[in-house]
C-alpha cells in the first residue's frame, strides 16, 4: 500500500494508524452515499410516460438534524485522534538545545551536517539505537524533507529552522525525496536515510571524517583546483560546504548521481564533465571547457575518492 | 432606482478595496516599511485631503464649483506626494495616489448621476490615507 | 460580429464568458495532455524540465482563473436575471468591462509563451522561488499582471451580480424564495469581494519585490516567504469554494426537475452555504500543515477544516433525498448530476483525509493531492457544468442537444476521468510527489502513470464528443420550445432563446417554484401550510 503503510519508526507508525482510521471512515461514508444514489436511481426510476407527479416532499427536520449531528460527531472523534497523534509525532521546536543533525536543502541536493563537522550529501546515516532531533533548513528556496517510512514531511523554509524526530527501528536504507516544488530539478532531489546499528554508525562517522583520497599523481588534484571545480565542490567531508554544489567526498562509493537521476557509473560521471546540462538539465554547474585528456584525468581523480 | 444600484455597487467595490488596503498596510507595517510620518509635510497632505472631503460634500449638495475645488485640492495632494519618492513606502502611497487619480478623473468626466457614488469613493480614500497616517504614527519605523 | 464585441446585454455577455472559457479549457487541456504524455513512462524526454514546469503552472492558472471562474460567472450572468424575473443586470456596462478584463488578462498571460518564458513556479508561485533571484525571466511578471487584470474583472462581475440580486428581483420574490442557483451565486459573489483582494495584495507585493526592489518575501533581506503563503491562501481557500458553490447551485436546480420533486430541505441547503462561506475564511493554514507553525496553531485550522465538511456533506444527503421517492428521468443532464454526487463525495472524503494533520504530513504535495483536487474540481465543478450545459443549452440556443451523443460522451468522460485520476491516489501512496517532470522506474510507478495517461486520453475524447454535440446541435438540433424539461423556475417562462427583453411583464412570484404554481394551480407551493 506504499511507504506510509510500511512504517519503520514510532512516528510513522502513529501516522499509519490514523491514516488507516481515516480510510476506513471514508470507505464507510462513500458506501453509504453510493447505496443511497444507486438505490434511489434504480427504485425510483420513471418507467414509461407518466403524467402524475410523485408526492412533493419539501424536507424533514428530523433527517436534517440527523445528518448534521452524526457527521459532526464523527469529525469530533477524528479531531481528537488527530490532536493526540500530533502531540506524539511532533518534535519540540525549541532552539536552545542543539540538534543531533542538521539537514539542509539546496537547489537541487540535500546534505546532512553531523556534530563532528562531517558534511554528507544524499545518503544520511543514522543509528538505530536512538531517535535524533534533526533540524531542517534551506539554503535558497522552500524545499520539503520527506522520508515516508520514517517521518512526517517537513518544509525547509529559508530563514527558519524546523525540527523533526528522525529514527528507524530496523537497519536498512529508506528512500526519501524533496516534496515541495523548488524549481527546475525538483524531481531529482532524492535521498536515502541509511540506518545502521550503533557501532557501524560510529565507525562510518569516523571513516567519513578521514580524507580517503588514494595515492594518485598530483596533476588531477591540481586540475580540480585550477579548472574551478573546488570553488563549488569539496572533496573532504569535514570541509565546510560552499553551498554552491554538493560535496564530492567519497563520491566513488555512492550508488547514485545527481539526486537519483543516474547510477554512479564511469560513463554517467563522465557526462557531468562533458555536458552537465545533459546530465541534469537546468542545474547550475557551468560547462567548463576541458580537453579529452583533462576530462580523463579528472574522472580518474573522482573515481579515486572512495 | 439607478442611484441605489450605483450606491450598492460602489459599496461592494469599496469593501473589496478595504480588504486590499488592510492586507497591504498590515504587511507594510509588519516590515516597518512605513516611516514614522511625523514631518509637517504629512500634516499638510492630511489637511489638504480633509479639505477636499469638505469641498466634495459641498459639491454633492449641488454646487458644481465646489467639485472643481475638490479636483484642484486633489491634484495638489498628489503633487505633494512626490516628497516620498524613492522609499518603499512610495509603493503604498503610490497605489493610494493612483486610486485618487482615478477618482479625480471620474469626478471631472463622469455623469452627474454617478456623483454620489464618486463622493463615497472619495471619502473612502481619505479614510485610507488617515488609516495609513495613524498606522505610521503608532507603528512607523523611526 | 461588432454587436458581440460591443454587447452589454447579459445574455450576450454570458455566452461570451462561456466561449472564452471553452477556448481556455482547450488550451489548459492541451497543457495537461503534454504533461500526461511526458509522464506516461519513467525517464521520458519528450519535453525539457523547464517546459514541463511551465505546463503545470499554466494548466493550473488557466483552469482556475480562465475556465472555472469565468464559465461559472457566465452561467450566473446569463441565468440570474432570468431566474429572478428581471430584464437586465443592475450594472450592464460594468458587466461588459468585467468580461473583457478577464479575457484580455488571459491573452496577456498566454502572451508570455511568445516571449519564450511562460511562468513556471506553479499556479500558487511560492516565494522565494517566485523572486527575481530564482525566477529571473519575465514569465512571473506576466503571470502577476495578468492575474491582477483577471482579479479586477472577477470582482467587477461579482459586484454586478450582488447588485442585480439585491435590486432587480421580480415583485414577490423575497430572498427566501430565490432559486438555489441564485442564492449560491450571491454567496459566491460576496466571497469574491472578500477573497480576491487578498490575491491582489499578494500580487502587488510580489511585483514590488520583483520590480521595485522591495523585500517582502526575500529572507536574505529580512522578508518572510511564509507571508506569501498566508496571504495567498487567505485568498486561495475561499477561492476553491468560489468555484464549487455555483456548481452546487446548478445541481440543486437539475436534480429536482429530473426527479420531479422539489429540492429536499431548501432552508438547510441555503443556510449550510452561508456556513461554508464563513468557515472558508478560517481554514487556509491547512495548505501549510507541512510547515512547522506550531501544534496548537495547526490544530485550530484542522478543527475548522474538518468542521467545514459537515455543511458540505449535508448537501449530498439533501440531493439524494430529493431523488428518493421521485420519478427519475435519466437525461444526459441528470446522468452528469448523479455522477457528480459520487465523484464529489470521493473528492470531499480525500479532503477530510488532508484535514487530518498526520495524514497531511505524509500525503501533502503528492499525487494524492492531485487526485483530490481533480475529484472535486473535475468530478465536482466540471461534471456539474456538463450537467448544466445539457440542461440549459436548449434555453440558450433554442435547440436540444442530441441525447444519444450525450450518453456516449457521458460514459467516455466518466470512464476516462476515473481511470485517469483514481490511480493517482495510489501513486501518492507509493510516494510520487507532485510537480515532477519525470520519476524513477520504481515498482508500479510506470504502470499506474501509463494507466493515468490512457485515462486522460479517453477523457479528452469524451470532451471532444461533447463539443461535437454542441456544434452539431446548434445547427441541426431539434427545436426546444420554451420549457422542454417541464421545469419550475422563471427562466423557463421566457422564450428559447429569450428575447432581448426577457419578460414582457414582471412575472408573478408567490413561491420558490413559480411555474409549478402556474401548472398546478390546485396544489401550488404557496398553498402549503
Amino acid at each position: 500500500m506504499g511507504p506510509p503503510f510500511s512504517p519503520h519508526s514510532p512516528q510513522a507508525q502513529a501516522i499509519a494508524g490514523v491514516f488507516s482510521l481515516v480510510l476506513a471512515i471514508a470507505a464507510v461514508v462513500f458506501l453509504v452515499v453510493l447505496a443511497g444514489v444507486v438505490y434511489s436511481s434504480v427504485r425510483y426510476r420513471s418507467r414509461g410516460i407518466t403524467t402524475t407527479e410523485p408526492k412533493q416532499i419539501f424536507g424533514s427536520r428530523k433527517l436534517e438534524v440527523l445528518w448534521t449531528v452524526v457527521p459532526l460527531l464523527m469529525v469530533t472523534g477524528l479531531f481528537i485522534v488527530t490532536v493526540r497523534a500530533m502531540i506524539f509525532i511532533d518534535a519540540p521546536q525549541e532552539t536552545s538545545r542543539p540538534p543531533d543533525l542538521v539537514i539542509t536543502g539546496h537547489q537541487w541536493w540535500w546534505e546532512a551536517r553531523y556534530p563532528n563537522g562531517v558534511v554528507v550529501p544524499w545518503d544520511i546515516h543514522i543509528p538505530t539505537s536512538r531517535r535524533l532531533r534533526a533540524r531542517i533548513e534551506s539554503a535558497d528556496v522552500i524545499h520539503d524533507f520527506w522520508a515516508p517510512e520514517l517521518a512526517r514531511k517537513i518544509d525547509a523554509v529559508p530563514g527558519r529552522w524546523s525540527y523533526i524526530w528522525l529514527e528507524a527501528d530496523t537497519p536498512g536504507s529508506y528512500t526519501g525525496t524533496c516534496s515541495e516544488f523548488c524549481g527546475a530539478q525538483h524531481a531529482w532531489m532524492r535521498f536515502r536515510v541509511i540506518a545502521e546499528p550503533d557501532q557501524s554508525f560510529e565507525a562510518w562517522l569516523v571513516d567519513e571524517a578521514k580524507g580517503t583520497v588514494d595515492k594518485v599523481p598530483g596533476l588531477p588534484e591540481r586540475l580540480f583546483r585550477d579548472k574551478g571545480c573546488s570553488k563549488c565542490h569539496t572533496v573532504f567531508a569535514t570541509e565546510p560546504s560552499s553551498g554552491k554544489g554538493p560535496s564530492l567526498a567519497h563520491l566513488a562509493s555512492r550508488e547514485f548521481l545527481g539526486g537519483g537521476i543516474s547510477r554512479n557509473t564511469p560513463e554517467n560521471l563522465m557526462l557531468w564533465l562533458t555536458d552537465p546540462q545533459a546530465a541534469k538539465p537546468g542545474n547550475r554547474m557551468p560547462n567548463t571547457p576541458l580537453t579529452a585528456e583533462e576530462r580523463g584525468a579528472l574522472l580518474m581523480y573522482l573515481e579515486s575518492l572512495r | 432606482m439607478t442611484n441605489r444600484r450605483a450606491q450598492l455597487g460602489m459599496t461592494m467595490f469599496l469593501t473589496a478595496e478595504a480588504v486590499f488596503f488592510f492586507l497591504l498596510v498590515l504587511a507594510f507595517a509588519y516590515f516597518r516599511e512605513i516611516p514614522a510620518l511625523i514631518a509637517p509635510r504629512v500634516w499638510l497632505c492630511t489637511v489638504l485631503l480633509l479639505a477636499s472631503t469638505l469641498s466634495m460634500w459641498r459639491g454633492t449638495a449641488g454646487s458644481g464649483l465646489w467639485l472643481w475645488v475638490t479636483i484642484a485640492i486633489g491634484v495638489a495632494f498628489l503633487l505633494d506626494q512626490a516628497v516620498f519618492f524613492g522609499t518603499t513606502f512610495f509603493i503604498l502611497a503610490g497605489i493610494h495616489g493612483l486610486h485618487l487619480l482615478a477618482g479625480l478623473i471620474a469626478l471631472a468626466m463622469g455623469p452627474i448621476s454617478a456623483l454620489r457614488a464618486i463622493a463615497l469613493y472619495w471619502y473612502f480614500f481619505t479614510a485610507v490615507w488617515l488609516a495609513i497616517v495613524l498606522v505610521a504614527y503608532f507603528w512607523g519605523a523611526a | 460580429m461588432t454587436s458581440w464585441l460591443c454587447a452589454i446585454d447579459h445574455k450576450r455577455i454570458g455566452i461570451l464568458y462561456m466561449l472564452s472559457a471553452l477556448l481556455f479549457f482547450l488550451a489548459g487541456g492541451m497543457e495537461a495532455m503534454v504533461m500526461r504524455a511526458q509522464l506516461a513512462a519513467p525517464n521520458l524526454k519528450l519535453i525539457t524540465p523547464e517546459i514541463y514546469n511551465q505546463m503545470f503552472t499554466m494548466h493550473g492558472t488557466t483552469m482556475i482563473f480562465l475556465v472555472a471562474m469565468p464559465v461559472l460567472t457566465g452561467f450566473g450572468v446569463y441565468l440570474v436575471p432570468l431566474m429572478i424575473g428581471a430584464n437586465e443586470m443592475a450594472l450592464p456596462r460594468l458587466g461588459a468591462l468585467s468580461f473583457w478584463l478577464q479575457f484580455f488578462g488571459g491573452i496577456l498571460l498566454y502572451f508570455s509563451f511568445a516571449t519564450g518564458a511562460a511562468p513556471s513556479a506553479g499556479w500558487f508561485s511560492y516565494a522565494p522561488l517566485s523572486e527575481k533571484a530564482f525566477s529571473p525571466g519575465v514569465g512571473l511578471d506576466y503571470w502577476a499582471l495578468a492575474l491582477l487584470m483577471i482579479a479586477a474583472g472577477s470582482i467587477g462581475s461579482a459586484i454586478n451580480l450582488i447588485a442585480t440580486i439585491a435590486t432587480e428581483r421580480a415583485p414577490g420574490m423575497t430572498m427566501r424564495l430565490v432559486p438555489l442557483f441564485v442564492w449560491m451565486t450571491l454567496v459566491t459573489s460576496i466571497m469574491i469581494v472578500f477573497a480576491l483582494p487578498a490575491l491582489a495584495a499578494s500580487l502587488v507585493m510580489l511585483l514590488s519585490d520583483r520590480m521595485l526592489q522591495a523585500r517582502f518575501f526575500d529572507p536574505s533581506q529580512g522578508g518572510a516567504p511564509l507571508l506569501w503563503q498566508h496571504y495567498f491562501w487567505i485568498f486561495g481557500h475561499p477561492e476553491v469554494y468560489i468555484v464549487v458553490l455555483p456548481a452546487f447551485g446548478m445541481i440543486s436546480e437539475i436534480i429536482p426537475v429530473f426527479s420531479r420533486k422539489p429540492i429536499f430541505g431548501y432552508p438547510f441547503v441555503a443556510t449550510s452555504t452561508v456556513a461554508i462561506a464563513f468557515l472558508s475564511y478560517g481554514v487556509w493554514v491547512h495548505h501549510m500543515f507541512a510547515v512547522a507553525l506550531g501544534r496548537n496553531f495547526l490544530a485550530v485550522f484542522a478543527a475548522a477544516s474538518m468542521l467545514i465538511a459537515v455543511p458540505t456533506g449535508m448537501k449530498i444527503f439533501s440531493w439524494i433525498a430529493t431523488m428518493w421517492g421521485g420519478s427519475i428521468r435519466f437525461t444526459t443532464a441528470m446522468l452528469f448530476a448523479v455522477a457528480f454526487l459520487l465523484e464529489f463525495t470521493v473528492g470531499g472524503l480525500s479532503g477530510v483525509a488532508f484535514a487530518t494533520v498526520p495524514v497531511d504530513w505524509q500525503m501533502t504535495d503528492t499525487y494524492f493531492v492531485v487526485a483530490h483536487i481533480h475529484y472535486v474540481l473535475l468530478g465536482g465543478t466540471v461534471f456539474a457544468l456538463l450537467a448544466g450545459v445539457h440542461y440549459w443549452f436548449p434555453k440558450f440556443s433554442g435547440r436540444m442537444l442530441d441525447e444519444k451523443l450525450g450518453r456516449w460522451s457521458f460514459w467516455l468522460i466518466v470512464l476516462g476521468f476515473n481511470t485517469a485520476f483514481f490511480v493517482q491516489h495510489f501513486l501518492g501512496l507509493l510516494g510520487m510527489t507532485r510537480r515532477v517532470y519525470t520519476y524513477p522506474n520504481l515498482p508500479w510507478f510506470g504502470a499506474l502513470n501509463l494507466i493515468s495517461t490512457i485515462g486522460a486520453a479517453i477523457l479528452v475524447f469524451g470532451i471532444l464528443l461533447f463539443c461535437a454535440n454542441i456544434a452539431m446541435s446548434l445547427f441541426f438540433g431539434s427545436v426546444a420550445g420554451d420549457d422542454p424539461w417541464n421545469a419550475w423556475t422563471l427562466e423557463w417562462a421566457a422564450s428559447s432563446p429569450p428575447a432581448l427583453q426577457n419578460f414582457a411583464h414582471p412575472p408573478e412570484v408567490r413561491s420558490r417554484r413559480p411555474l409549478w404554481d402556474r401548472k398546478h394551480p390546485e396544489t401550488a407551493d404557496w398553498m402549503r401550510v
